[in-house]
């Protein structure tokens, strides 16, 4: 399949991969630089280096490997019980172990792959550190396949017992959003901790106090740890205590996995048939304020949809457990403005500008997630606006009405709240007001267009349109736009400071107006150029 | 060239081809279909039925021909068509997070019906659905998909509805009760057009079909003369599909 994939992929599609592959490789370097610093560090320190290097690789294990867990447990309520290609599975004759163990594999692939790539960096640094050679490599390599498979393992366990005994796709629900404020706190909490502090050098002694007390890592009984001491003892050439603990992950994993095969042969299939069956929860039909706006007149024609919109996405617990994450974002990102040590007039001013350039691009981000994808999540359902007596610009303007006001919001909100935390002055925090109310739009307009040009009505995952190769060109462009906005903006911004902090200058307005009028040529032009593509691409869709 | 002509034609199509890509898959076809009439759209798998039904409903663009819905050109002025005509899938897409009464309703407003409260509790009684009225369409069966799809059109009442297999899916009460509203909607002046490789429903609700391969018409006529001429339908089908 994969051979399949490289085959077929057209000229766009490789040059779109290879952007990812160098990025990737870009930040695993960045993270070895970061392992090898710290590595090294702990490593130095008196008596007691090695012990904290055995303590932190602990760690980094522990935490890796309920990572694979809690991701699998994720993924395995949807491909063990909730993939399209089921149906068709089980109606094959096909003992049901089979269908079960090939989900096992799909699904421990899939749950581990980014967390074993994102361990390598630090094996690299242990390599380093240790000069214990390639061979650690070679253990890593051997080691981490028991490793990873059984973390997937206990999650695939745990997601078969979660379904057979409370059945329906509200457990799954329930897990996606439990999982994402999981995720979310950790991520925040990590945060609003300061790790910034620990790049400082009085505060490595910190860490290494720290990790000396730290007990639960090392505990025998976890695998992370067996795997930790594979690693520990090659590289201290204990060779035989290596080959054993290496052994001991192969042999567990061979226990886990009968004893998951077993509780697959027995409830699998219950478990699939119980969740077929989803919570019935009814909903008591009110005559929505939509159908009232538009039976006033108030965009007639356009308004139903929106109450379908809106219904859609609401109900959809998916997009809670995004948004739960966008928050998250959000106020990490605030948080980090308010951290800024920074007092300067200047350079404040300076970073409160530059801020209209992240906040557009996490309002691309987010776009790419929710608008984008809007078209592409009718699925098979858009039939049903293809048949009805609507018009291109109808679709598209009722998903734009619907996601715009959240896109404006939060853009709105980034910006006001940075910008007060920066204490912008006043003419320039409406200045960015207004410029956020213009990008967030135009931005929002990009993305229903280009959803709508690159629409994929047959997908499974809607993630999979957010990396297509229309959401790498809405990406592209949504970036070049914001960059082309803070460049004309750059020099009477920068003047006006200057004049600003000097009152014996003048600030001439002519470039301020020049640039103003190329930033509105440019949003309407291109809003205009691409909402007029999207809508003839809507027409000639054929399904 | 095919031809086939009847009454006071709802539905026109003329010289109709589509191809995707080398593929021919509707070769040059016209028929038409009268006021009230139901009409049989019958042929083996791959025949050419579903990409002439999704033409009609403005799903697919032809590469020659026309259609003309109540001499409104379905390719020229699409919105006007789609306003009289009502489409039903063989997969029932519906929005899974929409509850059965709130597609209805959903239907209803963008038609632009008013009041249909009555009507709307009238159909779920009708196909039994009225204690799953308010639960998501994402927790219902195929056959109660393809019924809520049924009873949005007959809540709309357009001039001419299409059906591409309509009761695969449905069980056999709820397939009586399909043809029941047929031949009820029918007598009100309603066309419909049905896609079907299911001979015998045809041979119940059908008074006129027409037979395609590989994308050409091969055969036509009323259900009365092809009985009275042959065995029955399928005695028909076979003699000229084989």
């Amino acid at each position: 399949m994969f051979l399949n994939h490289l085959k077929n992929a057209d000229r766009w599609k490789i040059i779109k991969n290879l952007i990812f592959l160098f990025t990737g490789i870009f930040l695993l370097t960045l993270l070895y630089i970061s392992f090898l610093k710290v590595l090294n560090y702990l490593k130095g320190v008196e008596i007691i280096g090695e012990l904290l290097v055995m303590k932190l690789s602990a760690m980094v294990f522990v935490i890796s490997f309920s990572m694979i867990a809690i991701s699998s447990l994720i993924i395995a309520m949807t491909t063990l019980f909730y993939s399209r290609d089921l149906n068709f599975l089980f109606s094959l004759a096909l003992d049901e172990r089979y269908i079960f163990i090939d989900k096992v594999i799909t699904t421990s692939f899939y749950s581990s792959w980014s967390i074993v790539v994102i361990l390598f960096p630090y094996i690299a640094a242990m390599m380093k550190v240790s000069n214990s050679g390639i061979g650690i490599l070679g253990v890593f390599l051997v080691g981490v396949i028991p490793y990873s498979f059984m973390a997937a393992f206990i999650g695939i366990i745990i997601s078969l017992f979660l379904m057979y005994f409370f059945p329906s796709s509200r457990t799954r629900d329930i897990v996606w959003i439990v999982s994402s404020l999981s995720f979310s706190l950790v991520y925040v909490g990590i945060r609003f901790s300061k790790p910034e502090k620990l790049l400082r050098p009085d505060m490595m002694g910190v860490i290494a106090n720290y990790l000396s007390y730290l007990q639960a890592p090392t505990s025998k009984y976890l695998p992370s740890w067996w795997f930790t001491k594979a690693l520990i003892d090659f590289a201290h050439m204990k060779y035989l205590s290596s080959f054993m603990n290496l052994f001991l992950l192969y042999f567990v994993l061979i226990v886990v996995f009968w004893i998951m095969v077993r509780v697959g042969k027995n409830m699998y299939l219950v478990a699939y048939s119980q969740s077929q069956s989803s919570g019935k929860k009814a909903y008591r039909y009110t005559f929505p304020f939509e159908y009232r706006l538009s039976r006033k007149g108030f965009l007639t024609g356009i308004m139903p949809l929106l109450y379908k919109e809106r219904i859609s996405v609401f109900r959809d617990v998916r997009y809670l457990s995004q948004l739960i994450l966008i928050v998250a974002l959000s106020m990490v990102y605030v948080y980090s403005i308010k951290s800024l040590p920074v007092d300067d007039f200047e350079f404040k001013n300076l970073i409160s500008f530059l801020n209209i350039m992240v906040s557009g691009f996490l309002c691309a981000a987010i776009c790419l997630r929710f608008v984008f994808t809007s078209v592409s999540y009718e699925n098979g359902c858009f039939w049903i606006y293809k048949t009805m007596p609507l018009t291109p610009q109808m679709i598209i303007l009722s998903k734009l009405l619907f996601y715009f006001p959240f896109m404006y919001l939060f853009s709105l909100g980034i910006v006001s709240i940075s910008s007060y935390y920066l204490s912008a002055e006043k003419f320039m925090f409406s200045f960015y007001i207004f410029l956020t109310t213009f990008m967030s739009f135009v931005i929002s307009v990009y993305a229903i267009s280009f959803g709508s040009i690159f629409p994929d009505f047959r997908i499974e995952n809607i993630h999979q349109v957010e990396s297509s190769y229309g959401g790498f060109i809405f990406m592209a462009s949504s970036l070049f736009y914001v960059m082309f906005v803070i460049a004309i903006f750059a020099y009477p911004i920068r003047q006006y400071f200057i004049c600003f902090g000097n009152k014996n200058l003048h600030f001439d307005w002519y470039y301020f107006y020049f640039s103003f009028a190329i930033f509105m040529i440019l949003s309407f032009a291109t809003s205009f150029l691409v909402f007029n593509i999207a809508k003839r691409s809507i027409q000639s869709i054929e399904i | 060239m095919n031809w086939i002509g009847p009454i006071v034609n709802v539905l026109k199509v003329s010289n109709l081809v589509k191809k995707f890509g080398n593929l021919v898959a509707v070769d040059d076809i016209s028929f038409e279909v009268g006021n009230g009439e139901v009409f049989g759209f019958l042929g083996p798998n791959g025949a050419g039925k579903t990409t002439t039904i999704k033409i009609i409903a403005g799903l697919l663009k032809p590469t020659a021909g026309s259609v003309f819905i109540n001499d409104i050109d379905v390719i020229k002025n699409p919105i006007e068509a789609k306003k009289l005509v009502a489409y039903i899938p063989d997969e029932p897409f519906v929005y899974p997070y929409l509850t059965a009464r709130e597609f209805l309703y959903f239907i209803s407003e963008v038609y632009g019906i008013r009041n249909p409260d009555k009507e709307i509790d009238e159909l779920f009684e009708y196909f039994s659905l009225t204690d799953r009225a308010d639960e998501i369409l994402a927790t219902y069966s195929h056959g109660m998909k393809q019924k809520i799809l049924i009873a949005g059109v007959i809540l709309r009442k357009p001039k001419i509805m299409l059906f591409d297999e309509p009761t695969v899916g449905l069980d056999p009460m709820s397939v009586r009760k399909f043809r029941e509203l047929i031949k009820k909607v029918s007598a009100n002046g309603t066309t419909v057009f049905i896609c079907t490789h299911i001979l015998e429903m045809a041979q119940k609700i059908c008074e006129r079909v027409c037979v395609i391969n590989r994308g050409k018409i091969i055969g036509e006529g009323k259900i009365s003369d092809i009985i009275r001429n042959n065995k029955d339908l399928e005695d028909f089908f076979f003699n000229l599909t084989e």
